[in-house]
């Protein structure tokens, strides 16, 4: 087991589940009970289902019908961007990898060095969409990496103007950012449960009337005949749970906690990726000129300190950021690039600790 | 939840094991790292937690763990075997047979892939559940690249003969998929033996938790596939997305249980299906096992009560909870596809009942239900006009029905 004081600085790649949440799901584990059976068990579970519906509805306040509960953010962006549902897919040059490799054959929009997306190489890309109605825009609201927050109403606005649907992918957005999905022009959304306090294997996908979707896994009659499998009653109920414990507060203490230790990272020669543009208030991403992230990342990790260098995926060696170079910085940047990101029960002594620490690696480098 | 209930329906799911739980809740807040996270300590706990559990699913399939691919469950494990071996080989072969029986999630796979020109074959099967392995032989074709069958039916609990179907396939070079979601840890399985190819595996079918199961896919000869969700490669490129890790080491947790306790609880399910089964049919005539009664797992029964209305009987059981037809489908009152394709008569289909026992079925329950089944049937024929006239001598079939 870890120790208890280690220091964990990595909610991005996923949060911890907090301890309301296990609670609720324990209650579930233990029961039979298959949501679509129709004796007792099965409706009690298929209730507890639908209040989480109803949670999640409120919560980013759309219908509870449009909502489709999936095995998480990877399976959300791969139903969204179905091939069989698109002519053609126009996406950020930093999305993220479950909507990069989910299209065969995107269509790339720059961003500039800031991370935000070229909104006139937009404009001109999206009036050349042959069959608006068959066009989907993906956009990733806020980048897992580098807490780019997208300004999304402008890139709806122009969406809108050439009639194309939009997707967004908003996996780390949710619970840090509040937001009435209602009043935005957005035909389908991503969630992902883990990332906000709630347990790894459940996410759902919102997706409005309008998209006549097809389902990525075919059998039974679940979720509206959306998304077939039996549902993950304990996960549902988990990522419900874990809505009723967001507390959008805590986002404004923790940006001041960022802020506060960007500055000190800066003034010891870090360079803050995404300094002037809007962020998500938990996460920082910041190069140390010279020293591979690799070698800072063990650094970390001895003085009990868990931090990473860009998206926690599968490759197991770590390799310069896509993200970063997609930005337009060279390849020997990015490969300094680690990422801190913050998170529910993170403290503010912790953030103090990693600033220490960076500066000693720093120095002893 | 009000108690007393007596859960029988084992084949929808099943309550987690308490040991199972138990191997879950340090990865929900202690040791909760991203399992693919290979910079820090957290990630590196769960990566090992993970291995535990792929190393303990391998195991009772008698499979090697890189062969192992976790998904959200037999749903997608099917789906993804399906539609992954026949769009990795849709430039050499189209034809893939499988049987008119399957789960439902197979079956709506195969006329997915037949709209997009795919040629699909559905055996039939015989009146007691079994596919004949002359048909099988038969519908095998050059252009033949997959052969489906489940191990065990969701509905009738038959167990189909598996290693004579992975030998066919075998000599024909055509890859065996088996969905096993209902077989795992209640029949032995082994891949090897069983020149089983792809294997899908569900975790809430085997006291498990629920969102959590896997795809065996063979290395040796490789069978390659497309994936079906993409993203970070996670799972060598087949399955992407965060792999849950307290799923995950559920799932491990209740592979070694199931197969550690395999052979005794076989004994005692055994003799619980005795027990019921005597019963009904020493009290009651007029009732119809539905497939095959030996080649069956021991934890189902699925019986016909000729003469009682279905939606009644249900009614005069509350306290039970079985299910008629499959949890997918319950909800509807179409009678079951599997029943119909063993040939049961619509009205037999109405009336039948899946009784399933499990890990935590007492003989008092199993005695409780028994009566309980027996005295309503008894009340709804004592109500019935056509119980009374097959009393009687007359042959129900022989009547004709005027409508009014």
């Amino acid at each position: 087991m870890i120790s208890e004081s280690y220091i964990y600085l990595d909610h991005n790649a996923s949060s911890p589940v907090r301890p309301q949440v296990k609670e609720k799901m324990l209650e579930i584990l233990g029961m039979g009970g298959n949501s679509s059976s129709v004796h007792r068990p099965g409706r009690y579970v298929h209730e507890k289902v639908d209040s989480a519906r109803r949670t999640l509805a409120s919560f980013i306040d759309v219908p509870s019908d449009d909502i489709i509960f999936t095995s998480g953010g990877t399976e959300s962006n791969n139903m969204a961007l179905n091939p069989l549902l698109w002519d053609s897919i126009f996406m950020s040059a930093t999305e993220h990898e479950s909507v990069y490799k989910a299209s065969s054959d995107p269509q790339i929009i720059p961003v500039s060095k800031s991370g935000l997306l070229d909104l006139e190489v937009l404009d001109r890309s999206l009036s050349q969409a042959s069959n608006p109605e068959k066009t989907l825009l993906s956009i990733h609201w806020a980048n897992n990496e580098t807490g780019v927050v997208q300004p999304l109403e402008e890139i709806l606005t122009i969406a809108q103007k050439h009639k194309v649907k939009v997707h967004v992918d908003a996996v780390q957005v949710l619970g840090k950012i509040p937001f009435s999905l209602k009043k935005f022009g957005v035909d389908m959304m991503s969630f992902s449960a883990h990332k906000v306090g709630g347990p790894q294997g459940s996410g759902a996908l919102v997706v409005k009337k309008n998209i006549n979707i097809v389902p990525l896994l075919k059998g039974g009659g679940q979720e509206k005949f959306r998304r077939a499998g039996t549902e993950n009653v304990a996960g549902i109920v988990g990522f419900g749970e874990a809505l009723n414990h967001v507390d959008f507060g805590f986002q404004d203490t923790l940006k001041k906690w960022h802020a506060q230790m960007e500055r000190a990272l800066k003034n010891q020669g870090g360079e803050i990726f995404g300094e002037t543009v809007p962020r998500l208030s938990n996460t920082t991403c910041v190069s140390m000129t010279g020293i591979p992230s690799a070698t800072q990342l063990i650094a970390f990790d001895l003085a009990g300190i868990a931090v990473s260098a860009g998206a926690a995926c599968s490759s197991g060696k770590i390799t310069a950021s896509r993200i970063i170079q997609q930005m337009g910085y060279s390849k020997e940047t990015a490969e300094t690039a680690i990422r801190i990101s913050s998170g529910w029960n993170t403290r503010e002594e912790d953030l103090l600790l990693f600033q220490k620490n960076w500066q000693s690696i720093k120095v002893s480098a | 939840m009000k108690n007393p209930l007596i859960y029988l329906d084992y084949q929808a799911t099943t309550p987690s094991d308490k040991r199972v739980v138990e191997a879950m809740l340090p990865y929900f807040t202690q040791s909760f790292g991203n399992p693919h996270s290979r910079n820090h300590a957290y990630g590196w706990e769960a990566e090992k937690a993970v291995d535990t559990a792929r190393a303990q699913v391998a195991e009772i399939i008698g499979a090697d763990p890189r062969e192992i691919v976790f998904t959200s469950g037999a749903t997608e494990s099917n789906n993804l075997a399906l539609k992954g071996v026949a769009h990795f080989n849709k430039d050499k072969k189209n034809h893939i047979i499988t049987c008119m029986t399957e789960h439902k999630c197979v079956l709506d796979t195969c006329r997915h892939l037949q709209q997009e020109g795919f040629k699909i074959t559905y055996l039939p099967v015989q009146p007691n559940g079994l596919i004949r392995l002359e048909d099988l032989e038969n519908a095998i074709t050059d252009q033949t690249v997959l052969v489906s069958i489940m191990a065990v039916n969701n509905e009738v609990g038959v167990i189909q003969p598996l290693e004579e179907i992975g030998a066919i396939c075998r000599s024909r070079g055509v890859l065996f998929h088996t969905d096993a979601a209902q077989a795992v840890g209640k029949i032995r399985l082994d891949v090897t033996e069983m020149n089983i190819d792809l294997l899908s595996i569900s975790g809430h079918k085997i006291y498990g938790p629920k969102g959590i199961g896997a795809l065996y896919v063979r290395r040796k000869p490789r069978v390659r596939l497309q994936a079906l969700i993409h993203g970070g490669d996670q799972e060598r490129g087949m399955r992407s997305g965060t792999l849950p890790t307290p799923l995950c080491v559920g799932l491990g947790k209740a592979c070694e249980i199931a197969k550690t306790e395999m052979e005794t609880e076989s004994q005692r399910l055994k003799n619980l299906q005795n027990i019921f089964y005597t019963y009904v049919m020493k009290e009651l005539p007029e009732v119809f096992l539905n497939g095959d009664l030996d080649q069956r797992i021991p934890g189902n029964l699925n019986l016909s009560f000729a003469y009682v209305e279905g939606e009644g009987l249900m009614m005069g059981i509350k306290e039970l909870c079985v299910s008629s037809g499959s949890a997918c489908t319950s909800a509807s009152l179409e009678p079951s596809y599997v029943l119909k394709a063993l040939g049961v008569g619509e009205e037999l289909a109405h009336t039948s009942l899946r009784i399933g026992f499990g890990r935590f079925t007492t003989e008092a329950e199993v005695i409780f239900a028994a009566e309980k089944i027996v005295s309503a049937v008894r009340k709804l024929r004592d109500m019935s006009p056509l119980w009374e006239l097959a009393q009687a001598g007359v042959d129900i079939k022989s009547i004709e029905w005027v409508g009014h």
